[in-house]
């Protein structure tokens, strides 16, 4: 057998391997649906609830070092109410929201 | 004489709402002193998915559901999948013009058997639910909701007279939906009890995030309250966390986990007990309690092999509840 038809039957033998090991990962990730990419910055929360006493059977949890994982959302101020106020009302009158009566509720009395 | 304030009297917060401001909820809204919805005939998606991914496993199985929502919610989940619509106004988001009339039709049009209120809440468009899932009900169509539970109980009833299936959240302990959640787990078990009392065929759902409420107390409780509340045979679907919203650097749920809340909740009685969200093997099927015998083989959301036979097991008779046709 010539040089070149031995190189091109061991580039297309890699090319099948490359593309049998890609196809064999990716019918496997569908089969366990696991994901293929893990979530590397993946850490537990802590403090949101306080936990009692692991028990023995769970592995042991890894600490989180940061004060807090979970976003606190900005507080709404009264700028901010009236820019929605306008906004809405600016969309109602175009059509792009309702208006439509709400069912279950009662004016409050001064 | 009245302040111009009014008080939403649709779930658990009861807001108070001054003109030109919106209820928790962030879609009904005080015009000039009178409640609005903003959402009316205003979803902000619209799909059709199969059934079993609202998930329900005991209703028309392998049939098509219209699904539709609306910006906004009563819950804020520190998970929630669907974050980007519900803890939004829709002011924000994009909204189509689609009256209950025509949810109707195009759920005929599509072949779709039912009409599923989903994604967000069903609890905060209310009104829209409420007159399309009529409609639906006149024409023929079936109407699901897949809701967190948060409607008090007149609304509830009401809507209940149309609606013949809910997939309901059971999310977690009281101190998980007052910390996780913000919400109220007394209101949800009224939900549940509630809606099987209206005849609507109610199956449930918990979603297992990881350090919150996957221990084995976390599960014995809930398992504990679902036998005692409502009895072993309505469906418990465990479902996997996925990394989301306020969570984002959470883990994903173990599998190890899932199943060990799984093999829990049927040694303590539960008939149907499901897993989501992974590949799980027996808990993706449905499995006679008398003979055990497989009687709908499901994989992911492929087409289900059922082989009820006028809703009974095809070996030992049992009647397996839920609504086949």
């Amino acid at each position: 057998m010539d040089c070149e038809a031995k190189n091109r039957r061991l580039q297309n033998a890699a090319f099948a391997l490359i593309i049998g090991a890609v196809l064999g990962v990716t019918l496997w990730s569908i089969h366990s649906r696991e994901p293929i990419i893990v979530n590397l910055r993946a850490r537990p929360i802590e403090k949101i609830i306080e936990r009692k006493p692991a028990d023995q059977t769970r592995a042991e949890m890894p600490k989180s070092t940061d004060a807090a994982a979970v976003k606190d959302e900005p507080s709404v101020d009264d700028k901010q109410v009236s820019k929605t106020k306008g906004k809405i009302e600016t969309m109602i009158e175009r059509g792009a929201l309702s208006k439509h009566p709400a069912m279950y509720y009662k004016k409050v009395e001064k | 004489m009245t302040s111009g304030i009014v008080q939403c009297e649709l779930c658990f917060r009861y807001c108070k709402i001054p003109p030109g401001e919106k209820g928790n909820c962030r879609v009904r809204f005080n015009l000039d002193g009178e409640l609005k919805t903003l959402v009316y005939g205003k979803p902000c998606a619209v799909h059709i998915d199969p059934i079993e991914k609202k998930p329900m496993f005991h209703f028309l199985p392998g049939s098509r559901a219209f699904s539709i929502a609306t910006a906004g919610c009563n819950g804020h989940c520190l998970f929630c999948q669907n974050w980007e619509i519900s803890q939004k106004g829709p002011e924000d988001t994009d909204n189509m013009d689609l009256p209950p009339e025509a949810v109707v039709a195009e759920a005929a049009k599509n072949g779709c058997e039912s009409i599923a209120y989903t994604y967000t809440d069903p609890s905060i468009f209310y009104e829209y639910a409420l007159d399309t899932s009529r409609i639906a009900k006149a024409r023929g169509l079936r109407n699901v909701l897949v809701t967190a539970g948060f409607l008090n109980e007149k609304p509830l009833r009401e809507l209940c007279k149309d609606v013949h299936a809910a997939n309901v959240d059971l999310k977690g302990n009281a101190e998980f939906y007052r910390k996780v959640v913000s919400g109220d787990l007394r209101q949800v078990q009224d939900y549940i009890k509630i809606a099987i009392e209206e005849g609507v065929f109610v199956e449930l759902t918990n979603l297992i995030v990881p350090t919150m409420n996957d221990g084995e107390d976390d599960i014995k409780w809930l398992v504990g309250w679902v036998l005692g509340a409502v009895g072993p045979d309505v469906p418990l679907h465990f479902s996997r966390f996925h990394p989301m919203y306020k969570l984002a650097n959470l883990y994903p749920t173990p599998s190890e986990t899932m199943f060990m809340a799984a093999e829990m909740a049927e040694k303590m009685g539960i008939h149907y007990v499901y897993v989501g969200n992974l590949y799980a093997g027996k808990y993706e099927n449905t499995r006679c309690p008398s003979c055990k015998e497989t009687v709908i083989t499901r994989m992911g959301y492929m087409k289900p092999d059922v082989r009820l036979r006028e809703g009974r097991c095809p070996k030992c008779n049992t009647k397996i509840p839920g609504i086949w046709r």
